[in-house]
């Protein structure tokens, strides 16, 4: 699903992804956990696409193509879906027609059908119910005046209505209370299916109560330093990084 | 005179020769006024400081023939949604058009007609107050849109709340050499009620030039909603004078959306003259091509405890020029004012140009006074965010422009009227 070989990525002048590997398969559930400024969201940046990343060496296939050649939008159409740590407010777009304008995007991406404006809201309210988000929040502007919680069940909702095939979410958990973090936690397991692939970006384990994770990496220094399983994210969150600091430096 | 330039002196010339049909001496006295301070320099010239950014040489050949009566097709006049109804009147070159206009029944305490029936009937119904507000010494469009004062809107409220909106729409057609200077008085006193939609139309892409003035004075508790929408011809250069006088507990609110015209400059003067007056301004500029599109205005702030907040919002194409030029006088002992003002533009090309110039003058200790200006390229991070979401780079470029302006649309305009302005940005979108 997808592949990346020794990844050097830079921002301006500074060096930020070092060299980095990681393989997730169809299906599989990869968490990535490490301190701040390990590199993890410009990792996330650099799979979607965002311009001033700029990828110096290495390489990144997904589903066998180069993911690096493609413009943002078009990577969305192939199925790759980030879920931002920090989503971006857009005044004067409603969150109805944003959701309608990009699923369209990307049907039409697809070869599949568009929905008209009665097909899309059914297809949505089927989503937004387990999200607990209602009808009231769709008509409000993208992200603009949303509480944390609000912004990252959007993005949870996002996801499923875009139906990626491999969805990074970038700490989808941070700054969310335990009931906001149960909503999202379901919201994301429920997305959970053997076509689709997921990196998961965290500094808890609490969200992999939900999201059982297959494999389990430590980011530091801009490189995978370890690999493991759900019990190496318990100890990571118990024992913390500094380990790793020290390997780095 | 001499260095007067040439449309000055046609003007000047001109207004000499006018027999006007109301002759009342105190009129004849205010246009005289008009006729003498405009005669001193003639329409500004951009060495004057606050016609800097905003030249007149486009009037340069205007003369001041005005063919009158025109074809006017209904459909071009037909811009609100159906099923809201309006006191409508419609002012063809200026002139007031009974026929296209559709006014009344009003109850007691209100009037509203043209300008030219009043002076043919009543004048003394104005006499105290046209006139009254902004300086013709200070001001050289005012001061020859009052040297032919003629025609124009009246509204005169006490004490009512209008049913209806007022429309007022304004047909222009050029043939070169057309202009003419309507004159819009409003009074609403003790706790009236009023809106106006105001609307300038173009047809054809001949040059002509509108020098309009409205009067507004809100006292005593009233409130006056003033929308307009500039859609002039592409030919059509647009002065807009709107001199308020806000007395105690008193608002008016203003909105403009900015989309037509070859020019187009919209000068607001607002005096909070007693406690608890308030205003809020509001506008919306669009321009492409090579449009050049002006806003200047001037809110003080004259006693205690009075409130101003203005915002205005551009996006500018292709070699199109915006001007926004904010004032806020404070005065001495004005304590207790609040006055918030903020322009944004998009600049969508290279060569689009934006001259923002924010001037605060505070004589008062007490105040919370606020401004903000930004200019720029659509915001690379929602640029981003949408993109990733599979939407292109135009789409999303076209998504962002219109939400920014949706959204000074929603902060400006009532529910009841959202439409109108919301479907003329969608339109300029698709242009
Ligand atoms: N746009 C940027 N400009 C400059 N430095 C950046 C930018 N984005 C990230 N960085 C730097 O890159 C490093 C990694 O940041 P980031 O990927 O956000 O880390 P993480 O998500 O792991 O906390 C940090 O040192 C951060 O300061
Ligand atoms: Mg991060």
């Amino acid at each position: 699903m997808l592949e990346i070989k020794n990844l050097h990525a830079r921002v301006g002048e500074v060096e930020i992804l070092k060299g980095l590997d990681l393989t997730i398969g169809s299906g599989e559930v990869h968490a990535i956990m490490g301190p701040n400024g390990a590199g993890k969201s410009t990792l996330s940046y650099v799979l979607s696409g965002r311009e001033g990343y700029e990828v110096t060496s290495g390489t990144v296939l997904y589903q066998g193509k180069n993911l690096l050649d493609m413009e943002p939008e078009k990577r969305a159409g192939e199925g790759v879906f980030l879920a931002f740590q920090y989503p971006v407010e857009i005044p004067g777009v409603s969150t109805m027609n944003f959701l309608k304008a990009s699923v369209n995007s990307v049907r039409r991406y697809r070869g599949q059908s568009e929905f008209d404006a009665m097909d899309f809201l059914k297809f949505v309210r089927r989503q937004t119910k387990v999200l607990n988000i209602g009808d009231d929040m769709l008509k409000r502007a993208v992200n603009v005046g949303f509480s944390g919680g609000e912004k990252k069940r959007a993005e949870v909702l996002q996801m499923a209505v875009l139906e990626p095939t491999l969805a990074l979410l970038d700490e989808t958990d941070s700054g969310l209370d335990v009931d906001a973090l149960r909503i999202v936690g379901e919201g994301v397991t429920a997305l959970r299916s053997p076509e689709r692939s997921m990196l998961v970006i965290t500094h808890y384990q609490r969200l992999l109560d939900y999201i059982v994770p297959d494999v389990v990496h430590v980011l530091a220094d801009g490189k995978i330093v370890d690999t493991g399983d759900k019990e190496l994210a318990i100890k990571l969150e118990k024992n913390g990084y500094a380990r790793y600091a020290e390997a780095a430096a | 005179m001499g260095n007067l330039s040439k449309s000055s002196q046609t003007f000047i010339k001109q207004n000499k020769a006018i027999e006007f049909s109301c002759s009342e001496p105190w009129l004849e006295q205010l246009r005289k006024s008009g006729l003498e301070n405009f005669s001193v320099n003639g329409l500004p010239t951009p060495n004057v400081e606050e016609w800097k950014y905003t030249s007149l040489k486009v009037l340069d050949n205007i003369g001041n023939g005005n063919n009158g009566v025109l074809d006017v097709d209904q459909v071009d006049l037909d811009w609100l949604p159906a099923g809201l109804e309006t006191h409508k009147l419609v002012f063809v070159n200026g002139c007031f058009d009974k026929g296209l206009s559709a006014i009344g029944p009003f109850g007691e305490g209100i009037k509203v007609l043209s300008l030219s029936e009043v002076l043919a009937t009543e004048p003394a119904l104005i006499e105290g107050y046209l006139g009254q507000i902004g300086s013709v010494e200070d001001l050289p469009v005012l001061a020859l849109n009052t040297a032919f004062i003629d025609d124009g809107l009246v509204v005169l409220i006490e004490n009512a709340i209008l049913d209806k909106p007022i429309e007022v729409v304004y047909v222009s057609q050029g043939s070169g050499n057309t202009s003419y200077h309507p004159r819009n008085l409003i009074v609403a006193k003790n706790n009236s009620s009023l809106t106006i939609l105001e609307r300038h139309i173009g047809i054809g892409d001949d040059t002509y030039f509108s020098n309009n003035v409205s009067e507004f004075i809100v006292d005593g508790g009233s409130y006056v909603k003033h929308y307009r929408m500039l859609e002039d011809g592409s030919g059509g250069v647009n002065l807009s004078t709107v001199n308020a006088r806000i007395g105690k507990d008193a608002t008016y609110d203003s909105f403009i959306l900015s989309v037509g015209g070859r020019l187009s400059r919209s000068e607001v003067h607002v005096a909070c003259q007693a406690e608890g007056a308030h205003t809020n301004l509001n506008g919306v500029y669009i321009a492409c091509a090579n449009q050049h599109m002006d806003h200047t205005t001037l809110i003080e702030h004259l006693v205690p405890n009075t409130t101003s907040n203005e915002s205005y919002k551009g996006a500018l194409d292709d070699k199109a020029r915006g001007v926004f030029q904010g004032s806020i006088i404070v005065a001495d002992g004005a304590d207790g004012t609040d006055g918030r003002m903020s322009n944004k533009t998009l600049l969508l090309s290279d060569d689009a140009e934006i001259d923002a110039k924010p001037q605060l003058e505070i004589y008062a200790d007490d105040v919370q006074c606020a401004h903000g200006f930004t200019a720029g390229e659509l915001d690379e991070e929602a640029l981003f965010y949408l993109r990733s979401r599979g939407i292109s780079d135009a789409l999303a470029r076209s998504m962002l422009v219109e939400g920014f302006l949706t959204d000074a649309i929603d902060s400006g305009v009532d529910e009841d009227f959202r439409g109108i302005f919301i479907n003329r940005i969608s339109e300029w979108m698709g242009r």
